[in-house]
Order: structure tokens, then sequence, then C-alpha cells
């Protein structure tokens, strides 16, 4: 098992949504190699932002974030599931896939770096830039990864910046 | 900012008959029908005219001005829009029509395409200076800007900050015409013929600039339907058709990339095109374009509801007139483009705002408490988007609901 962590600078956990807190949940499936519907979930993230009062900055940010995450299941992976769960201080998307997993999380956050097969790269996809690119847009990303099991991200991204 | 809105777009009550068919042709879901009546979300509105295009009886209709306007000007100029020269089959067929503009009260007749290469010299020039957004979108279709201003407002940025061509050319006629006749600037009349309702509203509330330079705008259609009656003795008094065929080119989809320097460039029309393309730049999954044109009618400006002849007759034309991939450049409008260029005047003066209008409420928490609510109300219902409650989706009439707008027993599975 390997795993990846990242914070911004000043990152403050914001505390976790219970049950009696107003927040909303969304979880959408995700099919390995399906690339007619791969981003459905973080078109419907950004959607359900758009309905709220996010900044629409900060909505921008999600949607790219989400959407590289969801590719790279779409990409790599056999199947998985994008999750939200937006309360009013941040948005925290989860992303679990099974797959072949990531041997070396370090190296696949180096822009460019790619193990994408040429028919994904045919796609126009899996240039290597999915990674690095959720954690510039992030201000929280955890990565957890098991070959030949699969791969856990989970980030978060506050709705003010203090 | 708040300024009252003025829409083209509107419902005439006597004809309307509650069917439905423009709820679910709106992108922005602007109208409910409520007691057997179509009514429109004022704040919603981007006037691209969907609604006018799919009413079955006529109801929905666009508001622009009557020829009788022209009185109170002393020297009224007509602004023909570029799609106007694809409305008859030949240039000769073009200049009639023109020189009829005059019988109907005009001085004098501008082509809005000859501004065309004023505005393709600055997009070119533009993009070379900056690439700091990619892709840059047009700021030509008044519908598509409203529309990125409500549904995208995160893109406001990458509409491109230079004015349109309509608002350059009134500004060159009144300038011009001021001084070679001498008289005062308010005393001229200039009016645009106009191919869609979104740019009358761009006329009476423009986006981007205070106040338009442009007294007034009238149908193409009514125009040409007047001029037809007398058409035959109509004399060939001057010649109106000033802009090269190159310029022309930009009253159909395609025609405004064609005159850019750089290949990386994207034509879509129709506005759910366009709504889908706005979703994939939002993604960043277009950064590999330098500009997009985007137009809400199908086809292009040629397709706005306000026109005379078939879209696709019209582009059909356009094509074959501007075939030759020569751009050729009206030397007079160059000279006046690099110094407005350079001046600063060919630039939107003001920064196209964000009008985040679907969002639930201006409070997170408040916002968040009403979705929570909204997705317990949609679970109740049916889930078919029928629009027998008024609403063009379930989703709709759950947050029409949530809003106070509305009441479950509108839902005609839930009241039986």
């Amino acid at each position: 098992m390997t795993n990846y962590h990242y914070s911004k600078e000043n990152y403050r956990e914001p505390p976790i949504a219970d049950a009696d807190e107003d927040h909303i949940s969304l979880s959408f499936p995700i099919e390995g190699g399906d690339f007619t519907h791969a981003g459905y979930g973080s078109s419907e993230i950004k959607r359900t932002l758009k309905k709220l009062a996010a900044d629409p900055k900060i909505v921008r940010r999600i949607a790219i974030a989400a959407y590289e995450a969801e590719i790279n299941v779409v990409a790599h992976a056999y199947k998985g599931r994008i999750s939200a769960v937006i309360s009013s201080d941040a948005i925290r998307v989860f992303i679990e896939d099974q797959g072949p997993g990531i041997p070396d999380i370090e190296q696949a956050m180096q822009p460019g770096f790619s193990t994408a097969s040429p028919k994904v790269r045919e796609m126009g996809f899996g240039a290597g830039l999915g990674l690095p690119n959720i954690r510039d847009n992030v201000d929280f990303l955890h990565i957890e990864s098991e070959v030949s099991i699969g791969t856990i991200l989970q980030f978060c991204i506050l709705f003010r910046n203090e | 900012m708040n300024r009252d809105y003025f829409h083209s777009v509107r419902i005439i009550d006597e004809r309307c008959n509650g069917c439905t068919h423009c709820i679910r042709a709106c992108e922005t879901e602007a109208i409910r029908v409520r007691h057997g009546k179509a009514i429109i979300h004022e704040v919603r509105c981007i006037d691209c005219g969907e609604c006018i295009r799919i009413c079955p009886r006529n109801a929905a209709v666009a508001a622009s001005d009557d020829l009788s306007e022209l009185k109170r000007f002393s020297y009224n100029v007509a602004l023909p829009s570029t799609a106007f020269t694809a409305q008859c089959p030949s240039q000769h067929k073009l200049n009639k029509l023109y020189n009829g503009l005059l019988h109907l009260g005009f001085n004098d007749v501008f082509e809005e395409s000859r501004t065309n290469s004023i505005i393709s010299y600055a997009v070119n020039k533009f993009l070379k200076e900056n690439a700091r957004i990619k892709p840059y979108i047009s700021s030509v279709c008044p519908a598509v800007v409203r529309l990125i201003q409500v549904r995208f407002p995160s893109l406001v940025e990458h509409i491109i900050p230079i004015e349109t061509p309509l608002e350059i050319s009134a500004r060159i006629i009144r300038e011009q015409k001021s001084r070679l006749l001498g008289i005062e600037p308010e005393k001229l009349g200039i009016f645009y013929i106009t191919t869609c309702p979104a740019r009358v509203t761009a006329i009476k509330q423009p986006v981007g600039t205070e106040i338009s330079s442009i007294d007034g705008a009238i149908a193409i259609c009514n125009i040409i339907n007047k001029i037809l009656v007398f058409i035959d003795q109509v004399e060939e008094k001057e010649n109106f058709c000033k802009a090269p065929p190159s310029a022309n080119r930009w009253g159909a989809v395609g025609g405004e990339v064609r005159a850019l320097d750089t290949d990386k460039t994207l034509s879509v029309d129709g506005i759910s095109n366009v709504v889908q393309v706005l979703n994939k730049v939002e993604n960043y999954e277009l950064e590999m374009f330098d500009f997009i044109e985007a137009y809400a009618c199908p086809c292009g400006c040629v397709g706005g509801v306000l026109n005379f002849e078939n879209p696709y007759v019209a582009k059909q034309r356009i094509y074959i007139q501007g075939k030759s991939n020569e751009n050729i450049i009206d030397k007079e409008m160059l000279e006046i483009a690099e110094e407005m260029y350079e001046n600063k005047t060919l630039f939107l003066a003001e920064e196209v705002e964000p009008r985040p209008v679907l969002k639930l409420d201006t409070d997170m928490r408040k916002a968040i408490q009403k979705l929570e609510k909204l997705e317990r109300i949609l679970k109740d219902l049916p889930g078919i988007d029928c629009g027998a409650c008024g609403c063009p989706t379930c989703r709709a009439l759950a947050e029409d609901i949530v809003q106070g707008n509305a009441n479950i027993e509108d839902c005609i599975f839930i009241r039986k």
C-alpha cells in the first residue's frame, strides 16, 4: 500500500459535516473505459454547486479536480465511484476504484509522467497531467493505493480562503 | 448594479394556450406556465428567441422598433446586419433592397459587415498580445454573452473584451455623418436591421458598455416584407453593397473564425450545442483552442428568428459568395481599425459581470437547506418531466416549491 498526502499551507481541516448539520451528498458510479459518459459525475457536482451560493472561481477549481479524478478512473481502472459531500464550509470529494493501483504515487505526481495506454492517448487523454492538476486545484489531497486492488483519492476544497 | 431588465422577447397572452412547448426549449429555465399562460422570468431570460422558434401559436414574439421611430431624427441611417446580405438571391437584388430602404424613410445605408474586418483585425491583434486565457470566446452573439453570465458565470473572463461590429458600426456612422453633414450627433438616427431579439435587447440594455450608440432596431422580416410591396419601382440610385464578400461570411457560423490568423478555433451554433461546448470550456477541456465563435441560433445569425429567408438557404448563399479563401480588407475600415485599437475604443468599456441568478440562495447555508428540501420533494414527484404543472422539469417544480413559487399540488400525479 502506498500513500500520498498534500495540504496547502495554512490548511485547517474543516469540521466534518455530521448527520445533524445541513449538507448535500452526491454519489455516481464510474465505468472503466467508458469515455462516452466520462465526466457525468463531476458535471452533476458542478451543476449542484452552481445551485448553491459557491463562488464561480471555486466551482471551477472543483470541476477540474473532480473531472480529472473521474477521467483517471475511466482511463485506468475497471470501475469506481465518485462521491461528494458539500457543507457550507467546504466540499469533500472521494473517488474510489477497483483497478491496477498506482505503484509509485510520487512519480505519478510528476507532470508528464503517464502510464496511459496508446488507446487512451489517442482519445486525447493520458498526458500525465491529471494528478498534478488535481493537486494544484485543491486545498487538501490524500491518495491511498494498492497495486492490483485499487485507489482511493480524497480531496477537499474550502469555500472561503481566509 | 440594479437595472430593470428590458426584454425583446415577450408573450402575447391572447395567443398563448399554455401548451408548454416553450418551457422545455428554454436553456435558462426562464418560462413557467401559470393559470394557462406562459410567463417569462425576466431575470433569467437571455433573449435567445428559442421560445419564439418553437411556439406553435406565435404567442412568443420579439418586440422591435417601428419605422415611425424615424420621425424622432432629422437624418436616418439604416444599419443592415451582416445576415441581411443573405436574404435575397443576388447582389443586384440586395442593392435593390438597400435602395428600397430609402423609400421607407432612411437617408443612407451602411452595411454592418463593413465593420467585421475591423473586429477581425482587433481579435487577431488581441490574441497575439494575450495568451493568458484559452480559449477566448467571441462577444458577437449577445445571447451567448448573456448565457455565460447566467449559466457559466466563471467563464465571463473568457469573453474577448472587444466591442461588436454592430456597436462599432454605429460609432463610425455617427462620427462620419455628423462631420460630413454638419448635423448634431443626437439628431442622427441609426437603426439596426436586426436578425434576432437578443440584438434588440443588446441595444436597449447593452452588456460591456453603458449606453448603446444605436437608436433602435427593426426586424429584417418586417423591413423586407414592406419593401417587397414596391420592389419593382425601386431605382438603384446608389451602390450600397460596399462590404467585400469575405466580410459577409460572418452572417453564418464559421465565417468569423475564417478571418483569423490562428487555426486553433472552434465554431459552434445552436444554443444547446453552445451549452455543451461551454461545459467543456469550464472543465478546461478545450484549452487547445485560441478562440471560439459561438452563436445561439442554428447556422449563426442567418438562423435568427427575425430573418426573412430560411437559415439553411441563407447559409449556403454566404458560403458560395464568400467561397474564395482570400480575406479582402476594406482599406478605409483598416485605417479606422488601427486608430481605434490604439486609442482603446475597440474594447468593451465595462467588464462583463457574472449574473449567477440560477442559485437557490445567496447564503450558502440557506442554499444547502433549500437543496436538501428540493431533493426530498423530488423523490415524491414522478420524474417524467411532463410539464403539466407548468415547469420544464420535475426538478424545476421542486425548486419552485422550495422558493415558494409553486405547490406540490401543482403536480397532476400528486393531485389525482
